[in-house]
């Protein structure tokens, strides 16, 4: 049986880094996102004595973000700024800077929220429709839909790119 | 399966494992290149919005887990000290509320004497009026006799407006201390190096009547109980 300190180390080294990159793409500010993670990990730990079952952390903890970022809109209004979304590329190797990156990451941002979240969850966290359904507290029906329609938003924007040719030689 | 459910399910959840799915895709052309497409977007989409945190994220979570829980131990523990303290502070308040009385007057007389060894005694008795209206001061009646007095002069024991008294006894000088609001419960003996007597409890106040070993204190005692009135504040 390990202790509450251990379980907490292990959740933060496995989930830290999908925590974040959900937070950003939820408020594209890279400061906000490690804000809203570092919250979200000082909430589990405060709470993480209620937390049963371990299988249950990843979307408790995705869940918690969540709220987290509802209670930054509760506090403040934030101010929308023109975002730069390949600020965030700076000394990263791992950054894919390539024009179909710039363009999804653009029409990401650009998608609304209802339609960003689920995404997110799924290709980010790696989350099914019935586990989506069940952090966003949706319907199966209405994830699979938000779903559908976010890629379909999102192929638009990548029409008449290189993409465009790469699809067109499979 | 049709291919507008196929396509639905390929872009809402691509990696469906569904048999009726999965038999379409081999099936139909159209949708097997329709799904090698949505992968590659997929994998676009995946390379794109991998954004990684700073190196040290980890590191600044649980050194903020650290603090935070050690500052709540340390509230803890200044929480559980403060509240010992407290308890402690209660407990002594009540224990020496409860027997502060009889030994805190005691002490205060004994002070009181050593505090005050030169006193002006006269040669001859104080006059019965002047002791009246000594006595009306500190709110007693003087009604009798109470032989001869030496010196008389009101005092504060125990912060309380007291007489101060001085008779002569058969022995030598009798002290007498009439305490208006200064209460005992039972009388006291005070049988210590520097002084010998009593404190006898009275109506609305105490007497301590301080003599040398052998003095007939009781009469003393039944004398001035005789004759004063207690009127009290």
């Amino acid at each position: 049986m390990w202790d509450k300190q251990s379980r907490f180390v292990a959740l933060v080294k496995v989930y830290s880094d999908d925590l974040y990159r959900f937070a950003y793409w939820l408020c594209h500010d890279k400061d906000v996102a490690d804000d809203l993670v570092q919250e979200t990990m000082a909430r589990a730990w405060r709470a993480l004595d209620n937390l049963r079952d371990d299988k249950a952390a990843k979307a408790w903890l995705f869940t918690t973000l969540r709220r987290e970022n509802a209670r930054r809109f509760e506090r403040i209004q934030p101010k929308l700024v023109d975002i730069e979304l390949d600020s965030i590329a700076d000394n990263r190797d791992d950054y894919d800077t390539s024009t179909e990156a710039y363009v999804l990451r653009q029409s990401l941002a650009e998608l609304a929220i209802e339609y960003r979240e689920p995404l997110l969850l799924q290709v980010l966290a790696g989350y099914n429709c019935n586990e989506i359904a069940e952090i966003l507290n949706i319907t199966t029906g209405a994830v699979t839909t938000r779903l559908f329609r976010a890629r379909q938003q999102l192929r638009k924007s990548m029409s008449g790119d290189n993409y465009q040719s790469e699809v067109n030689v499979l | 399966m049709n291919c507008i459910e196929f396509r639905h399910i390929c872009t809402s959840t691509p990696k469906c494992k569904d048999v009726a799915y999965l038999e379409h895709q081999k099936t139909c052309s159209s949708c097997a290149k329709f799904a090698k497409e949505t992968d590659l977007f997929n994998r676009y989409l995946h390379k794109a919005v991998n954004v990684s945190p700073s190196p040290d994220l980890v590191v600044r979570i649980l050194l903020r887990q650290s603090l935070s829980r050690d500052k709540r131990s340390r509230l803890n523990y200044y929480f559980s000290s403060a509240l010992a303290a407290s308890l402690l502070l209660v407990v002594s308040m009540i224990f020496i509320t409860l027997h502060k009385q009889e030994p805190a007057l005691e002490q205060v007389i004994t002070s009181y004497i050593k505090n005050n060894p030169q006193l002006p005694i006269t040669k001859q008795n104080i006059h019965h009026i002047e002791l009246k209206r000594l006595f009306a001061s500190v709110n007693l009646s003087l009604d009798g006799d109470l032989g001869i007095v030496k010196f008389a002069k009101p005092c504060y024991i125990n912060e309380q407006l007291s007489l101060h008294l001085i008779l002569a006894g058969d022995k030598g000088s009798v002290t007498v201390l009439l305490m208006p609001n200064s209460s005992v419960n039972n009388t006291i003996k005070v049988n210590n190096t520097s002084l010998n007597g009593i404190i006898v409890p009275c109506p609305k106040g105490s007497m301590a009547i301080l003599g040398a070993s052998g003095e007939a204190l009781d009469q003393i005692k039944q004398r001035f109980q005789n004759s004063i009135t207690w009127i009290g504040a």
